[in-house]
């Protein structure tokens, strides 16, 4: 199977296995959340870090990251092309020198993003009846399946609703020039504001709140997991009523042991008399 | 070994964005001495790479490099223009360590 296939039918079975339809996804990342054991996060990170998969094959965990950016379908996409990644097992060396670029694995996982994400079918539910497509049905598709318009009308096209040279036109359309257009800049402003914020993998961030509460995971701790201060952290738990009952050890470290008084020249005399 | 404990603890003060004075503070541990520990040019006993661990989020394992997950761990990555990729690297393995350390102290996944 050449890797456009193989990326599409593993869009359509990832649609078919969790029942969703042909219907836009909305937030993606507690989507892939609860539909896989794949724990999500997204974190601020350097330039040009779009998003990373780690796996622990001896404790078979996974964990993904993207970018925290203020290009929401931009960071829909990556996270799309980090899950195709591990649902296909692209898996590198962590040492690897290169993140090596091979491009099947590559092809495959964007052909799976954008089929996951703008399936053929949804397009044509959304668009039926239109004796043709033009630039507002660019932006409904963008709007309502909350991908790139290059993305879109890569879907478009290879769904055969818009010929090659209007997918040619509308490649380099950009999402708020679309909302600015068409009236819904406000919705823009608001998606791009949520991608622009970290996000703590939420499995273990709860798991971590429960050290917390039984005292073998410290506040910064969870603080460095969230991203915020330990007084703000401090000031949710309270709110929320998270407080770690007091330790049941009373002495935890040597410097808290009491000094304890205690006389030994008994001792001194015992040891003088013979045993009887 | 006792240098690469320094930079583990350098790249923990970092993450947890603390300077040395504060973790100093928070570990009850003079600053010239933390100083040194950094530096290698002093060993870091149990205790104090505890409290150092404590005080900045880092597991114990991260910090003396006992762990053995970064030798094992595999990833897939996507960067443009070459990025390094060191900082969503280190991340996402300290998710990996600190998801070990709970499976180590038996706090299980909730339902």
């Amino acid at each position: 199977m050449i890797a456009e296939e193989e990326g599409k039918a593993a869009a359509e079975e990832f649609r078919r296995r969790h029942r969703l339809g042909h219907q836009p996804l909305g937030d993606l990342v507690a989507l892939i959340e609860q539909t896989t054991d794949i724990d999500v996060a997204v974190l601020d990170v350097a330039r040009d870090e779009h998003g990373m998969a780690m796996r622990d094959p001896e404790r078979d965990r996974v964990f993904l990251a993207v970018a925290r950016t203020p290009h929401p379908m931009r960071q829909r996409s990556s996270l799309a092309h980090e899950l195709a990644h591990v649902l296909f097992g692209d898996w590198n060396d962590l040492n690897e020198d290169e993140w090596a670029r091979r491009d099947r694995d590559e092809i495959r996982a964007d052909t799976f993003a954008r089929h996951l994400l703008a399936p053929e079918e949804g397009l044509k539910d959304v668009l039926a009846g239109r004796p043709s497509v033009d630039l507002a049905d660019l932006s409904a598709v963008v709007q309502r399946f909350l991908v790139s318009p290059a993305m879109a009308s890569i879907a478009l096209h290879q769904a055969g609703l818009i010929d090659g040279e209007r997918k040619a036109d509308w490649m380099s359309v950009s999402t708020p020039a679309l909302a600015a257009r068409f009236g819904w800049t406000d919705q823009y402003r608001a998606l791009a504001d949520e991608a622009n914020r970290t996000r703590a993998p939420q499995r273990l961030l709860a798991r971590a709140v429960q050290g917390y509460l039984e005292h073998v995971v410290s506040l910064r701790a969870l603080a460095r997991l969230r991203g915020v201060t330990e007084e703000s952290l401090q000031a949710d738990l309270l709110e929320a009523g998270l407080v770690p009952p007091a330790p049941e050890v009373r002495w935890a470290a040597p410097r808290d042991i009491p000094q304890v008084e205690f006389d030994l020249s008994g001792l001194e005399e015992d040891a003088g008399d013979p045993p009887e | 070994m006792t240098n690469s404990i320094g930079e583990a603890i350098e790249r923990a003060v970092t993450a947890a964005k603390m300077s040395q004075r504060a973790l100093a503070n928070a570990t009850e541990i003079s600053q010239p001495t933390l100083s040194r520990i950094i530096s290698g040019e002093r060993a870091a006993k149990l205790p104090e790479i505890m409290a150092i661990a404590w005080a900045t989020g880092a597991t114990v394992a991260e910090l003396t490099g006992a762990s053995r997950v970064s030798d094992r761990a595999q990833c897939v990555a996507r960067a443009t223009n070459d990025a390094s990729m060191s900082h969503i690297r280190e991340a996402l393995l300290h998710f990996l360590e600190l998801d070990a350390y709970l499976d180590d102290q038996a706090i299980p996944s909730p339902a």
